[in-house]
């Protein structure tokens, strides 16, 4: 164990563990928000009712992270340490 | 003038590498949109083929990295260079015909192993530094997608159930557009790059350029452009083992795989360990299967796969270090190097009968 530690950077491997996970279920959980939007608005325009507020705020903070989370990946790309 | 010839086989053989790169990569960013239908497959590896190209362009980090960090260039020659290129090409066009993703990177880690090993002796080789960046993030790393695509998975389909059919599948096949789209940009920002580091680490070897040098634009330009037409060119076979027969796949499966996969890529990529993208792209697949349900995956393929992985390193490795004996042998700077290069492009192209065999085409997928 020791020489495994001496070797591998494990703290780096965690932190890699962690970002992946919160970037990648991050993002499925914003799109899914954003199509959980879109699909109320869908429905509302359907059945001639205007789009609830909190479909559309919910919607919109969607795109923010969605975007964020794009953002964050386009300066890991060019950042690379 | 012999040393001149060897340059020049050298840099053809590194643009082959990367053109074989690309086209055996083509599937870790398209084969689950292709899959999903989400689009067509030529305009999808034409879409990857230009954001490869772009990515070549985003950041030098990588061949920096390469060029000076990694191997001391007063140590290496370019009959090493040309051994390891080969090994890793041979890899490469094996693992393509029998429609197995593997690792490029990895297989040229292996094939520069080989020939240092053969050419300076055991004590050329950094096993601790093998172990510890390349072995180990080669584990753990396809895991760790996998498991982000499980969780991913999940709850996709979870969010997918609350959405009417329409808005459901358009959306998610979208998705995938943008989230393979990063894969593509990401891969190009670091496999193009190993190439222009092999390059730029030949000409500084050769003494055409100062090490202190940076990458010339023209190495920048010819490896973008080679690894984006191997891109387009599209790897069919690997394609369809990633997108149809490692796990059926559904556009909000796909969507978790590559935002999982691009994730994990670009956490790898900014902690600086020399990623697979091959290995992270299979880990996210199969993971997307396991979350979905549990029987989807083809285990018997998977099992395949990762046993080609394992291979990869000590296979290239072997094949480098046979190159590097053989061009010494035949001498070093002007007949070994001309007789290797015209013995390497006849393997590859017997490699290339024997695929048209059972070909698979943009059709098949």
């Amino acid at each position: 164990m020791p020489i495994a530690a001496n070797l591998i950077k494990w703290d780096a491997l965690g932190e890699e563990a962690l970002i992946g996970l919160a970037g990648g279920v991050g993002l499925v959980v914003a799109y899914g928000g954003l199509l959980v939007a879109l699909n109320a608005r869908a429905q509302a325009r359907a059945q001639g009712r205007r789009t609830a507020p909190a479909a559309l705020a919910g919607g919109l903070f969607a795109v923010c992270v969605c975007v964020a989370l794009l953002a964050i990946g386009f300066v890991a790309m060019t950042h690379k340490s | 003038m012999g040393n001149e010839l060897l340059l020049v086989i050298v840099i053809g053989t590194a643009l082959a590498f990367d053109f074989t790169n690309g086209f055996h990569d083509t599937a870790n960013a398209m084969a689950t949109s292709i899959a999903t239908r989400a689009l067509p497959p030529r305009v999808a590896v034409a879409l990857a083929a230009v954001l490869n190209v772009a990515g070549a362009f985003l950041s030098l980090k990588v061949a920096t990295t390469i060029s000076k960090d990694i191997v001391d260039s007063s140590q290496i020659s370019l009959e090493v260079l040309l051994a390891a290129l080969v090994g890793a090409i041979s890899w490469n066009l094996v693992t393509w015909l029998f429609s197995l993703p593997s690792s490029s990177t990895h297989a040229l880690i292996g094939g520069v192993i080989g020939a240092a090993w053969i050419a300076d002796g055991s004590g050329a080789v950094d096993v601790d530094g093998v172990v510890g960046t390349v072995i180990v993030p080669a584990v753990v790393s396809p895991v760790i997608a996998g498991a982000v695509a499980v969780l991913g998975t999940f709850l996709a389909f979870k969010i997918a159930r609350r959405l009417s059919g329409g808005v459901g599948t358009r959306g998610y096949r979208v998705g995938q557009i943008g989230s393979a789209s990063l894969v593509s940009l990401a891969h190009g920002t670091n496999d193009a790059q190993k190439t222009m580091g092999v390059i730029t680490l030949a000409l500084v070897v050769h003494g055409s350029l100062d090490k202190s040098a940076g990458t010339p634009t023209w190495v920048i330009l010819a490896a973008a452009l080679s690894i984006g037409l191997g891109t387009y060119v599209g790897g069919w076979r690997i394609i369809e083992t990633m997108g149809h027969k490692l796990t059926k796949i559904e556009p909000p499966q796909g969507f978790a795989a590559e935002s999982s996969a691009a994730s994990v890529l670009l956490a790898s990529s900014y902690f600086g360990y020399p990623l697979s993208t091959t290995h992270i792209v299979s880990g996210a697949v199969v993971g997307s299967g396991i979350g979905r349900r549990l029987s989807e995956v083809r285990w018997s393929l998977a099992r395949r796969i990762v046993l080609a992985w394992l291979v990869t390193l000590p296979a290239a490795a072997a094949v480098a270090a046979g190159v590097y004996e053989a061009v010494t042998q035949l001498g070093g700077h002007s007949a070994g190097p001309v007789l290797m290069a015209v013995l390497a492009l006849a393997a590859a192209g017997a490699l290339f009968r024997i695929a048209q065999r059972h070909p698979v085409t943009a059709s098949d997928v």
